[in-house]
């Protein structure tokens, strides 16, 4: 199947045609002949079994009428009595009288006497006289008859002198009374019309018959050479097809003559060919009737090729071309059959795919050029985008710059005002903290708090008065700082107002970006962070002096494509306060203004980092720890420190 | 309609290649080409015989055998080269020259031989062996009946002692058939008085001076003395002598005859034709001894006086009478 599945439909049809053509003609005629050949074999062997009968009963009754005509002589009376001259002419008369064949059978005839001696010879061509009188007496011609009282028939011979072939024929000579054998009448017998015989018979066109001794040696055919060579066969003669004297495929017919001593086979002889001669014209019919059906097989095969099967491999060729993009190729069937609409379809479909393939081909080319158009819009776009990014940044800046200084600035006059307003109150505070703590027992429970009421007061003094000195250094432009600077400076000032009360550890790596601000506000932030934490953290239970740890880690990060620093104010032992309390504003407290500051250094370093672009926020560690992550924007500046 | 026409065309091809192949199937019947060769005119009688024979045997001229042939001594070497251009299926040849000259021609072709007629080819140096020839040859030889034909003589007129015979050497037979002769004269106690001439003339002057005691006259295979056999059965008559012969001649005034017989000789040489035809090779086709036939002419010899006694009557194969 999957051979036949590679097969083209041409082949395989052409294939399934010629078998179909052949093989019922050749199985039919294959049966008939067989059945032909037997039939025809058994007749040719009876019809030369016939012939061969008929040849053997003429051969059979020439010798026959010659040995009856010598029988005649030998039964006289007293024949070997007779005078000379007697029986000279009863000799000859017995050779020379007689039809054609039989006259002329007998070559010579001798009288010979009781002791082997020629009496008296008669022959055709020689003239016998006393002094060619022979001794036969050892001779089979004589001694066998004689002591027999049979007939007797030598082999064939040829006669060096004439070149025919002989044979000697001899009957005893009896006393008719007594029946004693007083002599042998030997005859020679010219047998050259066995040969008349066998050539004479026309058997079939090129059939043969021929006589055999019992030995197989050819004694009578057409051919006289055969016989001259002293041809043999194979004994005895086979009946029916085989090797023959004609050659290897004949069929053959013999029977068997028995002449006195001698036997011999008349085989008739048939080329095979002949003998099934009809047999070929059954063949030739056979292959006439292969070569009609061949005929119309290969005709209907053509018809169906050229009906069927071309306009499929047009068809295919079509669709193979159009596969291969030539849309210009149309089946040029033009017929009304199924093939025909097929082709028709098939042309209307290739039509209906050209126009969708040139529509599509438009589509795409306006697509193309839509796309194109697209990419240029957009890269325009992109063009105004960009400007329009640069220049809302620009706007953005400078109304956010705007916005930051007027704020600022309001903050500013906010700030001075309550600086102002908490600098009179610190410092009338604080002075009376002083006189206070002159007048307490400084080893009383008070005079602790007093202390610590007094640090506090002059802390916030401090600061006030540090916050005064960065507003008033604050000239609103922002330049490129250095964080490790600002932090370095904001740690001084911590520890130099803080004391001993404050352990600050910084981890700053040397080469960190620089941040674009005014440094005076991110000192605020870092200061209030450092200094002021308090106030919004809570502090630590059980440690009531204040006296904390702080953890500044600066570092640079990438966050969104934006270089960012980061600093991390680890506050040990202290945890974010859940909401800003008055005690906790302490130093503003009793002013009416109170719920105004409230959370009002978170909110201004919140609002500050926002400022700055930055964030601000706070988390408690596990570990019981406040963490202030601050993340500001950041560059590396060419001269990065 | 191309496909029509081209079905038609392919259906007219195919049937006639059946046709075809029918019609080769048949067999061709052959036609025959024969020469002849016989420059003696004497022997047209075996020549007619021969035809007869081969009519008889299926070969009718004209229709599927030709003959062609050469009459004369002159136009053999003239026309024999055009009768073997023509590939013959056979030529019959008569006289030891004539089928000389033929087997000389034909040497080297397979064209086969046939001679109708000759003395004793191995003596004329025709073959070389009667049974197991060299040439693709066959034929009848005449000869072996000379003795017997002499010893008919003493037969049909008992006591002959002398026997006159007229000869001219003009064929080899002529030789031969007088060797043989003077074989049986001497085995029969017979005294041939051999007169050799050369020409009519001689022959008259040869016969008329017969001697007185010549008892019969023999002729033999001599051209000349047969062609004038009239005048030598004319002067027998008047001597009231038998006359005695192997070549037949019964029907011209020879009184007995023991030889071949022109028109069985003819038979017998159309058989052999027919061998050959038939496609056995002539040179393996034994050379057959002529059928000899006793001839008396009876009527002859009762003229001369003499009776011919019953027995040889009966064995006589041809009685004139």
């Amino acid at each position: 199947m999957k051979i036949l599945s590679s097969v083209s439909i041409r082949k395989s049809l052409l294939i399934a045609f010629i078998t179909l053509a052949i093989l019922p003609v050749i199985f039919v005629n294959s049966v008939l002949s067989w059945k032909n050949i037997s039939f025809q074999q058994g007749q040719a062997v009876r019809n030369q079994q016939e012939i061969a009968k008929r040849v053997s009963i003429i051969i059979r009754s020439t010798i026959g009428n010659i040995k009856y005509k010598l029988f005649s002589v030998s039964s006289q009376n007293n024949l070997l009595n007779i005078p000379q001259e007697e029986l000279k002419t009863l000799l000859s008369k017995t050779m020379h009288i007689g039809d054609d064949i039989h006259k002329d059978a007998i070559n010579s005839i001798a009288l010979v006497s009781e002791s082997g001696m020629e009496v008296l010879k008669v022959s055709r061509t020689e003239i016998y006289t006393s002094s060619n009188s022979r001794n036969l007496s050892t001779s089979d011609e004589y001694r066998m008859p004689y002591t027999t009282g049979l007939e007797f028939v030598s082999n064939v011979y040829i006669d060096k002198e004439t070149g025919e072939p002989l044979v000697i024929l001899a009957l005893p000579v009896k006393e008719p009374a007594s029946g004693l054998i007083i002599g042998v009448l030997v005859a020679e017998i010219r047998i050259a019309f066995m040969w008349d015989i066998i050539t004479s018979i026309q058997i079939g066109k090129a059939g043969a018959a021929y006589i055999l001794d019992s030995k197989g040696r050819v004694l009578a055919y057409r051919d006289p050479s055969l016989i001259l060579k002293k041809t043999i066969l194979k004994m005895p003669p086979k009946t029916g097809l085989g090797k023959g004297l004609l050659g290897e495929n004949s069929v053959t017919a013999s029977e068997q003559l028995r002449i006195s001593n001698q036997i011999y086979y008349v085989v008739v002889e048939l080329p095979a060919s002949e003998t099934f001669e009809h047999l070929s014209l059954d063949i030739m019919s056979i292959v006439s009737f292969l070569m009609l059906s061949l005929t119309g097989s290969i005709s209907l095969w053509l018809i169906v090729s050229k009906r069927i099967i071309k306009p499929i491999e047009a068809l295919s060729h079509t669709a193979g071309m159009i596969e291969s993009g030539d849309f210009s190729l149309k089946s040029h069937i033009f017929r009304k059959d199924e093939i025909g609409r097929l082709a028709v379809t098939f042309n209307k479909m290739t039509d209906r795919l050209t126009t969708t393939i040139n529509s599509q081909k438009v589509h795409i080319e306006n697509y193309e050029k839509a796309n194109k158009n697209l990419e240029e819009k957009s890269r325009q776009l992109e063009e105004l985008n960009r400007h329009f990014h640069i220049e809302m940044n620009v706007r953005k800046k400078a109304e956010y710059q705007s916005a930051q200084i007027n704020h600022l600035a309001a903050l500013g006059l906010m700030t001075t005002a309550i600086v102002r307003r908490t600098e009179s109150h610190s410092e009338a505070i604080v002075e009376t903290v002083k006189t206070l703590s002159k007048q307490i027992d400084p080893d009383s429970a008070a005079a602790i708090s007093v202390a610590s009421l007094l640090r506090t007061s002059e802390n916030t003094l401090n600061t006030l008065q540090v916050i005064m000195a960065l507003g008033n250094s604050d000239n609103g432009v922002r330049q490129p700082a250095a964080i490790s600077e600002i932090i370095s400076e904001c740690v001084h000032i911590c520890e130099t107002f803080m004391g001993n009360d404050i352990h600050i550890y910084l981890t700053i790596p040397n080469n960190l970006p620089d941040i674009m601000l005014q440094p005076q506000l991110v000192r605020l932030v870092i200061l209030n962070l450092l200094c002021n934490a308090d106030k919004f953290l809570d502090e630590s239970p059980g440690n009531a002096n204040f006296d904390r740890t702080i953890n500044i880690q600066a570092s640079e990060i990438q966050q969104e494509g934006k270089l960012l620093l980061k600093l991390v104010f680890i506050y040990s032992d202290l945890t974010p306060r859940s909401q800003i309390t008055e005690d906790i504003l302490f130093p503003f407290s009793g002013n009416t203004a109170k719920n105004i500051f409230d959370d009002i250094w978170l909110n201004i370093i919140k609002s500050i980092m926002s400022d700055l672009g930055g964030t601000l926020n706070i988390e408690k560690s596990k570990t019981g720890s406040s963490i202030i992550n601050m993340e500001l924007p950041a560059f590396k500046h060419l001269n990065t420190r | 309609m191309i496909l029509f026409k081209r079905t038609r065309t392919f259906f007219f091809i195919a049937i006639s290649a059946i046709l075809l192949i029918s019609c080769t199937n048949k067999a061709e019947e052959k036609n025959y080409l024969l020469g002849i060769v016989n420059p003696n005119p004497k022997l047209e009688k075996t020549i007619k015989s021969f035809k007869a024979a081969m009519a008889s045997n299926g070969y009718e001229e004209g229709k599927n055998i030709s003959y062609y042939s050469i009459f004369k001594q002159h136009d053999i070497d003239l026309k024999l080269p055009e009768l073997i251009k023509q590939n013959p299926d056979l030529i019959l040849t008569f006289t030891t020259p004539g089928t000389k000259k033929t087997l000389d021609a034909v040497r080297g072709t397979n064209i086969p031989v046939l001679f109708g007629i000759l003395y004793d080819p191995l003596e004329g140096g025709i073959i070389d062996d009667l049974v197991n020839k060299k040439e693709n040859i066959t034929g009848v030889k005449v000869a072996g009946s000379v003795q017997k034909a002499l010893e008919w003589l003493p037969g049909l007129k008992p006591g002959i002692k002398n026997v006159f015979v007229p000869i001219k050497f003009d064929t080899q037979a002529a030789r031969l058939s007088l060797a043989e002769l003077s074989s049986g004269a001497e085995k029969l106690g017979i005294n041939l008085q051999i007169a050799e001439v050369e020409d009519k003339a001689q022959l008259t002057s040869a016969l008329s001076a017969i001697p007185a005691n010549t008892e019969a006259m023999f002729i033999l295979n001599s051209i000349l003395i047969v062609s004038n056999i009239d005048e030598i059965v004319s002067k027998a008559t008047m001597l009231n002598i038998p006359i005695g012969s192997n070549t037949g001649q019964i029907d011209r005034g020879v009184t007995i005859t023991y030889g071949q017989d022109s028109e069985y000789t003819g038979k017998q040489a159309a058989r052999l034709a027919h061998k050959i035809l038939m496609g056995a090779p002539a040179s393996g086709i034994p050379i057959e001894t002529a059928h000899f036939k006793l001839g008396i002419n009876l009527k002859k010899a009762l003229e001369i006086g003499l009776t011919v006694p019953d027995n040889i009557l009966q064995m006589a194969d041809i009685v004139v009478r």
